[in-house]
């Protein structure tokens, strides 16, 4: 099972727990198309139309030291764990 | 049956809503979507729904319904957007307009980079309306301090085929055919931002703000540099800045009623610091389509480097009529006499983008 962190206020709209156990999927893509078969929009709030990530978010998958960036569509396990976190931002 | 008046006010940092039973003394009754950036929030008078377009950094703009005037709030399934390969997307949502009285599940969304969308399903899926970029002046329109946004829409009242949109830059267009296809209505309104002697051009004005009167076919414009009238649906503009201060400005708003009176708050232009003139906040009244203008500024601050963007202006159908207006400083204003005299109801919030009024029945 892949473990997803959303962030907190995102997970509270759509009355979703935190962390989320789900089926796995190849890619972040298709984990959340999945997801959002049962909570609709909620990828639209993660992935711009284009697929990618939204400039102001992180995504860590498992051990990664750095932020998946740019494109969604690189490759999951089968036992990732995954945090999206809102990026720094103030003012 | 009693009807309290509630004022939503969305600010750079969430939507605010006030709530008064008498209009004189307001209680802060609610804040929805904090952090989020509300450009536009209304209430449904078909339904008396209210609806609002947070616009979240993080996780980019989403439309917004609340069947109990904002308690509770649910998110529609889709928001619009452009398809995966188009050169533009959707980064923010300017503007909100119900749909006519006949079909209460349509409601139309202007957005930035400017385009207008539309619901037929109450807000569950939506479709962009593509002859608006489709426009063969689409290439002139371009970004003003704001952003490329299509940030006015209205919908005729007589003739219900009719609509009109403001973006900015771009300038303002007439829909003959329910928002299929659409015509520039530009002639005579000044873009002083262009080269001389190019100052005329078909497209290409930066419109801070248009609106509908009370006399069908009379709408009022505030350009940037500028205020204009129209008594043709937009065919021809005259301009009527004559006797102001300065004629740069974002909002208008007209009276509900009366034709011939209108409002605006003038800022200074290029050069004056986009504050009002003098530092003097005041809202300027015409009675007569704009021969002549009236400074009312009772009760409204001095030394005031502030300013009023373009839809945090409103008024209502009462009479006298009741004005309200929020400003870049967070202090929110408001007048039961037609303008004459001012109160302000809450100071601090947020930069504010948008006041409007709603109803509740108590």
């Amino acid at each position: 099972m892949i473990r997803l962190h959303l962030p907190q206020d995102l997970a509270t709209q759509y009355g979703l727990g935190n962390p989320l156990e789900l089926a796995p999927a190849s890619t972040l893509v298709g984990l959340l198309a999945e997801l959002s078969r049962t909570h609709p929009g909620l990828a639209s709030r993660l992935l711009l139309s284009d697929g990618s990530i939204r400039p102001h978010l992180n995504v860590f998958v498992t051990d990664a030291a750095a932020p998946m960036q740019g494109r969604a569509d690189t490759s999951l396990g089968s036992d990732d764990e995954i945090w999206v976190i809102r990026a720094v931002s103030g003012g | 049956m009693a009807t309290d008046t509630i004022l939503l006010v969305g600010t750079a940092k969430g939507l605010f809503r006030f709530r008064s039973h008498d209009r004189r003394v307001w209680r802060q009754d609610g804040l929805d979507f904090p952090e989020e950036p509300v450009y536009s929030a209304i209430q449904d008078a078909r339904s008396g729904m209210l609806w609002a377009a947070p616009n979240s950094i993080f996780y980019g703009p989403q439309i917004r319904r609340s069947r109990d005037l904002g308690a509770t709030w649910e998110a529609s399934a889709e928001t619009p957007a452009y398809a995966k390969d188009d050169p533009e997307a959707v980064t923010r949502i300017w503007s909100l307009l119900p749909g006519p009285a006949a079909q209460p599940a349509v409601l139309y969304a202007g957005v930035e980079a400017s385009g207008l969308f539309r619901t037929d399903d109450g807000g569950d899926s939506w479709q962009e309306m593509t002859g608006v970029r489709r426009h063969a002046t689409h290439d002139l329109w371009g970004a003003g301090f704001g952003g490329k946004c299509l940030h006015t829409l209205a919908q005729d009242p007589v003739r219900a085929e009719r609509m009109y949109f403001a973006c900015s830059t771009g300038g303002f267009y007439r829909s003959d055919d329910h928002g299929i296809s659409w015509s520039a209505k530009n002639q005579g309104i000044r873009a002083d931002f262009l080269p001389e002697g190019r100052q005329y051009p078909e497209a290409g004005q930066c419109v801070h703000k248009f609106t509908l009167s009370a006399k069908p076919g009379r709408l009022y414009l505030q350009n940037h540099g500028g205020v204009y009238r129209s008594d043709d649906s937009g065919d021809s503009w005259v301009d009527i800045g004559q006797g102001l201060p300065s004629d740069f400005g974002f909002p208008i708003v007209a009276h509900a009623d009366r034709p011939d009176t209108a409002y605006i708050i003038p800022l200074g232009g290029a050069g004056g610091g986009r504050w009002p003139p003098d530092a003097k906040l005041s809202i300027y009244r015409t009675d007569d389509a704009g021969a002549t203008w009236q400074a009312m500024r009772q009760g409204l601050p001095v030394n005031a480097y502030t300013g009023v963007l373009r839809d945090a202006f409103r008024t209502d159908s009462s009479d006298p009529s009741s004005l309200y207006f929020g400003t870049t400083s967070g202090s929110l204003f408001a007048s039961q006499d037609a303008g004459e005299h001012w109160q302000e109801i809450s100071a601090h919030l947020p930069r504010i983008h948008c006041v409007q009024t709603a109803t509740a029945k108590t």
